[in-house]
């Protein structure tokens, strides 16, 4: 019986902690974003509101992209991850805003299975995603990229291939 | 036999629990997917009724006579295409890659604010308008009708056809007969073939997807002679001496050999990368990815240190146009002058390190782009007419001559204005031909640097 009642307090103790921590995770006390202080120092809309423009509010969502698609890749494909998204946002055939092209139903694994916000972004996911904003596309227009060791629609095949960069092939 | 009630009741107990937890978990479930339904639902025929509203105000477009009418119905029109955009790119259907719908609906809308844009500035419509006009009017009544038909037959909630997914002609994904992909597919094929090719001053017209480098000057080089031209660039009075190790062939719509340089001596500095044109040799980009520390220099030894290195490498008359700044970097642009007048499309950037003053990054894309020495007509809109239209509105510090890109990548002679008005700076751009007014920006001057909006 006394067992019982110790035991029975040791759970409740636990659980207590795991509402808590859970509390604190939705209250964002103990989310270390690194990238969020630096967006709000660069924030501001440097771009026209024009159709079809991306604008530097959108470096925080472009990191985001960048650390769940390419975090391990190199610094050049981080930026080609992030130049794609800017080139379909200029291009009629995609949604014509940042958010709306990565958060396109199915386009951007990273996006559909949650790894997109697994991890806060590095500074070097950051820097690659102002990078692309400042106009560095190491693409030169890519609209598609795909990892060829992972299991692909084979008609992403038949896309013209501009260059592969780490682990991703790029195409137009 | 009281420890077995005990475990008796500690069965029963977990039992419930569990049911409850998964009856709960079920429900939050249910409720996940019912949400997510509707938001599908909601963009599915949000984008039919925009399209219903895009397709009467085509119809309307073409009756109109006065163009004060003629306006708001094609800014209307174009405001209803990019709606249904917007819908459309919500629908579970990234899988599939219709683009064709997409692109269909850029075009009208943007092409209807073309329409708008001449009208508005008192230009009459063309024939020729007046026939793309209409086809695009009688592509999208059909569109309509197809959607309309598409809504009609549904009967209960939609197979989305995101399941069941066959690989068909050229391994694309094939969605299951019937469902709202496999109607949404048919749409985009058939608009691939029909949908009318548009050339006009907007930014979606066909011309835009093959612009031609017009800075791209000399014959094609090997690829170890654009090791050598990255090496120099990189190497030109710096301290640290990099060596091309790799080389990478990039054939997009700017061919060119990416090459990756190793700082000598086995320094623990980052690899760095310059991008050299295959014809002619021309650096496009060059980027040393090292992250500066906090920032030690100001602005205006930064801004000289970035003149500096593009004067460095062979570009003459350039003049600094704007800077912006990131907490450790500042990106330096400058423009090319033309006898005077600033030629904003050939423009590169700089981007300097803050901490030591290097700079890590250079792109020469727009220059390579759009350079080019300009047939430039004698000003019959005259510098004293500008400043005397300006000064109606604002209190005028400057004027120059620019050339100008508008967002069909042509270009504009015109007097750059740059005055106060309210405690705020723009720039006007008249037309050196006629003195319209093509363009105002908003220049917005904080401690970051200068920019325009």
């Amino acid at each position: 019986m006394r067992k019982c009642e110790t035991s029975g307090r040791f759970l409740a103790l636990v659980l207590g902690i795991l509402a808590i921590a859970a509390l604190g995770k939705a209250q964002g006390w103990w989310a270390g974003e690194t990238g969020q202080d630096l967006v709000a120092a660069t924030s501001r809309a440097a771009a026209s509101p024009q159709v079809g423009y991306p604008t530097y509010d959108d470096l925080w969502l472009l990191a985001r992209l960048v650390s769940g698609e390419a975090h391990s890749e190199p610094y050049v494909g981080q930026v080609a991850v992030a130049a794609v998204v800017i080139n379909r946002v200029q291009n009629p055939r995609f949604p014509p805003t940042v958010p709306g092209v990565i958060f396109e139903p199915d386009a951007f694994e990273s996006v559909s299975n949650g790894m997109m916000w697994a991890l806060p972004p590095t500074d070097e996911n950051v820097a690659a995603a102002q990078a692309a904003l400042d106009g560095w596309d190491p693409t030169y227009g890519a609209l598609f990229f795909w990892n060829p060791a992972k299991e692909v629609s084979p008609w992403i095949w038949t896309r013209s291939i501009i260059t592969s960069i780490g682990r991703h092939v790029f195409g137009r | 036999m009281r420890r077995s009630r005990w475990i008796t009741v500690g069965v029963v107990l977990a039992a419930l629990l569990g049911g409850l937890w998964f009856w709960n978990y079920n429900l939050d479930n249910m409720r996940v997917r019912n949400s997510l339904e509707a938001s599908y639902q909601r963009a599915l025929f949000s984008m039919v009724g925009h399209v219903q509203n895009l397709n009467t105000l085509l119809a309307k477009g073409q009756v109109a006579q006065d163009s004060g009418q003629a306006v708001l119905t094609l800014a209307s029109a174009w405001h209803e295409a990019e709606s249904a955009r917007a819908s459309l790119g919500q629908l579970p259907l990234g899988r599939f890659n219709l683009t064709s719908v997409q692109r269909y609906l850029a075009q009208v809308g943007d092409y209807a604010y073309s329409l708008a844009r001449k009208l508005a500035l008192g230009q009459s419509l063309t024939e020729r308008d007046q026939e793309n006009l209409a086809a695009l009017a009688e592509q999208t009544d059909k569109l309509n009708r197809e959607l309309q038909q598409m809504i009609g037959d549904l009967r209960s909630k939609p197979n989305w056809g995101t399941s069941g997914v066959t690989v068909g002609l050229k391994g694309k994904p094939v969605p299951p007969a019937g469902s709202i992909a496999d109607g949404l597919a048919k749409l985009d094929e058939r608009l691939k073939d029909e949908a009318p090719t548009l050339t006009y001053d907007g930014p979606f017209s066909d011309h835009m997807e093959n612009i031609k480098p017009r800075g791209i000057t000399g014959e094609p080089i090997t690829i170890e002679q654009a090791g050598k031209i990255a090496e120099d660039f990189v190497n030109r009075g710096a301290a640290v001496k990099y060596t091309a190790v790799t080389s990478r062939r990039v054939s997009g719509l700017l061919p060119t050999y990416s090459i990756t340089l190793r700082p000598e001596g086995g320094r623990r500095l980052p690899d760095v990368t310059v991008d050299v044109t295959q014809t002619g040799g021309h650096v496009v980009y060059f980027l040393n990815p090292r992250p500066p520390g906090p920032a030690q220099i100001d602005i205006g030894e930064a801004v000289r240190r970035a003149e500096e290195f593009i004067r460095a490498r062979g570009y003459k008359d350039m003049i600094t146009t704007g800077s912006l700044r990131h907490p450790n970097t500042l990106v330096v642009t400058q423009a090319w002058t033309q006898d005077g007048v600033v030629a904003y499309p050939d423009f590169v950037k700089a981007t300097v390190a803050l901490d030591t003053g290097e700079v890590i990054g250079f792109d020469a894309r727009g220059y390579l782009t759009s350079h080019r020495r300009r047939e430039l007509p004698s000003p019959r809109f005259s510098k004293e007419a500008a400043r005397r239209k300006a000064e109606e509105r604002m209190t005028v510090d400057r004027i120059r001559p620019a050339i100008i890109p508008m967002s069909d990548a042509s270009e504009r002679y015109c007097w750059e204005v740059r005055g106060r008005a309210g405690g705020q700076t723009f720039l006007v751009y008249y037309n050196t031909e006629n003195g319209r007014e093509e363009k105002i920006l908003q220049v917005i001057e904080s401690p970051d640097g200068t920019y325009t909006m």
